[in-house]
């Protein structure tokens, strides 16, 4: 979640602009029958993720993911409430993705959101996923946004990183073709992991390295 | 932490302006045009 309407949002506050590869759309498909898959089954450039959504790459540098509420609503794990809008965001693990939008009721759902732009400071909300998924997940984003890095956030991670976390890391880096930040994702989570400073920024020209180790 | 709903128009707008200036734009009017027709609630960006 997040991606367009933080960019907007922060286009607006800070007048940062950087280009988006993709764009995420969730629409219900629990309150309607809707055969979202079978009506984009001619389209080109369609594939599928490992939770089946939609993967549409119309062109290059442009990626559209398409995700039905049934597939928010069990993961990362049974949700039992009311599938709504409010309710899955509810579920983000981090403050800066914690945004929708809906265009046609020209409304967006923040969980923290809005604070984190205001304050360029991002947190942890929820961590109902693997630890060390969702610790790259934290220093992919204060890479990406140069926000700094919360007190939960912080915390989570000096709890939960060891060397071992990095054999999971370099996987799910791998899986999101972003093989490239590994180096950088561990040497930071090493560096924020014994530094009882709470919130510290750390720049990512420091830890730009070419190579990728494993289990370093 | 609570979910806010937001329907301020400064705010509204510069996310709507944020999906029109890029590159994705003609591609998410093709689909509302050709497959989200057929859905009440979708949502941009989650």
């Amino acid at each position: 979640m997040g991606g367009i309407i933080r960019e907007g949002i922060i286009r607006l506050k800070h007048g940062v602009k950087k280009d988006l590869k993709d764009i995420d759309i969730l629409f219900d498909d629990l309150s309607v029958i809707a055969d979202i898959f079978g009506l984009m089954k001619g389209f080109s450039g369609i594939s599928y993720n490992r939770f089946g959504n939609i993967l549409w790459t119309p062109e290059e540098g442009v990626l559209i993911e398409i995700v039905p509420f049934s597939q928010k609503m069990n993961f990362p794990q049974k949700m039992t409430f009311e599938p709504t809008i409010q309710n899955i965001i509810s579920t983000c693990d981090i403050t800066s993705s914690a945004f929708g939008y809906s265009s046609k009721r020209k409304e967006i759902y923040s969980c923290g959101g809005i604070e984190a732009i205001d304050s360029k400071t991002l947190d942890l909300l929820k961590a109902e996923s693997n630890p060390s998924i969702v610790m790259t997940r934290i220093i992919l984003q204060h890479h990406k946004l140069n926000f700094s890095i919360g007190p939960n956030a912080t915390r989570y991670i000096q709890e939960h990183y060891t060397d071992s976390c990095d054999e999971e890391i370099y996987r799910y880096l791998e899986y999101k073709d972003n093989l490239s930040m590994y180096n950088t994702v561990c040497k930071s989570l090493r560096k924020l992991s014994r530094n009882s400073t709470i919130g510290c920024l750390l720049p990512s020209q420091t830890y730009l390295s070419p190579e990728v180790s494993f289990g370093n | 932490m609570k979910v806010v709903t937001l329907t301020d128009k400064t705010l509204t707008d510069a996310v709507d302006g944020a999906i029109e200036s890029s590159k994705h734009f003609k591609y998410l009017n093709y689909l509302y045009s050709d497959v989200l027709k057929e859905i009440e609630h979708y949502y941009w960006g989650v």
